[in-house]
Order: C-alpha cells, then structure tokens, then sequence
C-alpha cells in the first residue's frame, strides 16, 4: 500500500495518535495519512480546515457560482481523497493539495469554456454579467459612511469582477492565489508545477490589466 | 539618475509583499521624493483591497459546510462499498501484472524468432526465365508452326490431286483427311 511508502518517507504516524487525542491538533500530513486509512474523523478535520480556502478559489474561478463552487469543491476533495494513496509525502500536504484543487478549477473552467462555445456557435461569446447580482457585491460598505462613496465602492467592484473574469485562467488564478489567499509566488509556483518567473509574470500581467481597466476610478 | 519606470517593477512587487529586503530602502527614497508614485502605489493598494473584497465568496452558513462534509463522506464510503463488493472477487490488479509480462515476453520473442533470417529459407524468385532455359522451348515452337505449315500445305496439294484425278477419271477418290472428307463430304461426284 503507497500509504505505507508515505510512513517510510516520513514518519508521520508517529506524529498522528493511534487513537483518541484532538484531531485538530494533528498535523495535515498525520491527518492524510489516517484518512487514508479510512479514519472518518481525519477525513472530516481535513475537510474542515480546507473547505473555506477551497470554496474560496472555486468561487472566484467559476465566475461566483455558489453553486458550481459547491460543486468543484466536492470534487477536488474527492479527488484528492481517492489520490491519497499516490501521496508521496514529498511535498508538503497543502501543496498537493492545492494543485489538486487548481487542476480541478482549470479543468472545470475549460469543459465550461467548450460548452459555451458549442452552444454559441463557435463564437467567444458567453463571458456576460450573471444576472441578478451576487450579494457581497450588492451588500452596503459598513466602513462608508458616504452613501456616494458606497455607490462608487460598489461598480469599482462590479466592474472588478467583469475586469477579473476577461483574464487567461492562469493570470486570474495567480491572482486570486496571490491577492486573496496570500501565498508566496514561490508556493504558487509549486502548486502550479511552473517556473517562479512564470508565475510573477502571470500576476504583474493580471495587475496591469485589472489597472488599465480601473484606470478612470483611479483618476477620481 | 533612475527614473520612475524603473521603480515601476519594485512598486508592483512592493504592493503584492514580494520586494526583497535588500532593495526596500531605494524604493522608499524614490517615494519620499516622488509624489506619482506615491500615488501610483495607494491606487494600486486600493486596487488589490477591492479585489480581495470583489473576489470573496459570501459567506457559507455551518449548514453548508456540514452538508459538503456530509456529501464527501457519503462519495467516500460509497467508494469504498464499491470496494468491497463484487470487485473483492477479482484478483488485485498487481496479480495479473507478471502473467501480462510473460505473455508480452512470449510474443516479443515469437516476433523475433519469426524476424530471423534463415529460419525459413525462402525459394528463390524468379521473375524471368534465362535465355539458356529460353532457348530450346523456342525452338520447338518453330518446328511446330513450321510442320503446322507443312501439314496446310499437304492438305493444299491433295486437294489438286483429287481436281486433276476427277478431271482425268471423271471421279473422286474419297478424302483420307478427315477434315477434307467433312468439306468435300457433300460434293456427289465422291465415291
């Protein structure tokens, strides 16, 4: 069993209690190692600590779908629940992890893309404003006083949004990693398996398009 | 003097929490000096702010996230039913692994084995015959055109006999050819 090959690699079941004790003191890799055993509890704790962070990136890369966000963060975790036996114990846990997540979001967001354009004729249509407004956006600034000041907070950041979905996949998803989960441009790059220049690229090129396209609220 | 494009790339990295250490102090003078970037840096600050805002996701009640534990764990145990069930009545996959090799072994040296030279000696192609060979059918070949004329040429000369014989004799003598007698065969002067 690979599960195996992961304790000669590390010994990380020393690390993880044979049983009782809080499992949210276990570390990630401890708890990857139960759950690949089978031990609902580790599988839940895993779950719990990753589900927000995984929400968070499927969100943002299926256009603020709660739905399909609820969706791709299902299925990575499937994924990366089913793949814990090919989990080398190499790399950190939340980098294998986070990459699982990554090729799911980009997948997704491909098999969506073939769709759109099967449906559209061929077109490069499809990348409209969903309709009905999403509620962070709609939702009144609390730290605004000045109802003109929320009104202009709000379409910067509408048009935010519409700026952040015209982005290649991989700008965007650079972007999100870096501005939103706050990593460094070196685990992106781990996460991405790409070089750490492609990734600084990647995000000055996001930058500087999200910058040219708020260029008139940046002149206010 | 370093101009303002120059500090544009430390700017940027700045504002993402990416500028080494060590080049931190000539970004600051420039600032301290140049209110553009100053002004360059707030909007971009701003714009990250908003983007962060722009790019959270609303917030999930605990039920939610119960219902996607709830959901994973079910996908999982699922799996694991699967498992159990009718596929425990396989052999593993690793089982089938060295008879596969054996069997890939086998055909790889049959294929070989077959690719030799010598281990079936082939006869020889002949795509034209030698003109020694040649020589002596074409010879029998002309003789037997050349008797085929002879025997016409008999049939030619009976035929006159029998026109001068009938002439003198005022009758024919039957045909010994049996050819000539189915041609002649109605003529009546024929005995």
């Amino acid at each position: 069993m690979v599960c195996d090959k992961l304790t000669a690699a590390q010994p990380l079941r020393a690390e993880a209690p044979a049983s009782g004790g809080a499992v949210s003191s276990w570390t990630d890799e401890a708890l990857a190692v139960r759950a690949c055993a089978d031990d609902n509890r580790a599988t839940d704790e895993l779950v719990r600590r990753y589900q927000e962070k995984v929400y968070r990136i499927a969100y943002g890369m299926c256009d603020g779908d709660p739905e399909e966000a609820r969706d791709l963060s299902q299925e990575a975790f499937l994924k990366a629940f089913r793949s814990l036996p090919g989990f080398k114990g190499e790399a950190r846990f939340y980098t294998w992890f986070y990459r699982i997540v990554v090729n799911t979001c980009l997948d997704a967001r491909r098999r969506r893309q073939r769709w759109r354009r099967l449906l559209h004729f061929g077109g490069r249509r499809g990348e409209e404003e969903p309709t009905g407004g999403d509620p962070a956006e709609n939702a009144a600034c609390d730290t605004c006083p000045d109802p003109l000041q929320s009104l202009s907070d709000r379409e910067m950041r509408r048009d935010l949004k519409a700026a952040l979905k015209t982005l290649p996949p991989k700008q965007r998803l650079v972007f999100q990693l870096k501005v939103q989960e706050e990593m460094s441009l070196r685990d992106i790059a781990r996460i991405m398996g790409a070089a750490e220049g492609t990734v600084k690229s990647h995000l000055f090129r996001a930058t500087r398009a999200l910058r040219a396209s708020l260029a008139a609220y940046a002149e206010r | 003097m370093k101009t303002c494009s120059h500090y544009q790339a430390l700017l940027w990295a700045a504002v993402h929490g990416e500028l080494p250490p060590a080049e931190r102090p000539a970004l600051n003078d420039h600032l301290t000096g140049c209110s553009a970037c100053r002004q360059e840096k707030e909007r971009l600050t701003l714009l990250l702010q908003t983007a962060k805002a722009a790019l959270a996701p609303p917030e999930r009640s605990s039920a939610e996230q119960a219902d996607l534990t709830r959901a994973i764990r079910s996908a999982l145990a699922a799996d694991r039913g699967r498992q159990n069930g009718w596929r425990r009545f396989l052999p593993s996959p690793g089982f089938w692994r060295l008879p596969a090799l054996a069997a890939a072994g086998a055909a790889v040296a049959v294929l070989i084995w077959l690719a030799l030279p010598g281990v079936h000696p082939q006869p020889p192609l002949h795509t034209t015959a030698s003109p020694a060979q040649e020589e002596p059918a074409l010879y029998e070949d002309v003789e037997i055109l050349n008797n085929l004329e002879m025997l016409e040429e008999l049939e030619d000369i009976q035929r006159l006999v029998r026109v001068v014989d009938s002439r003198d004799y005022g009758r024919l003598p039957k045909p010994e050819s049996p050819a000539l007698e189915a041609e002649l065969g109605h003529d009546p002067r024929y005995a």
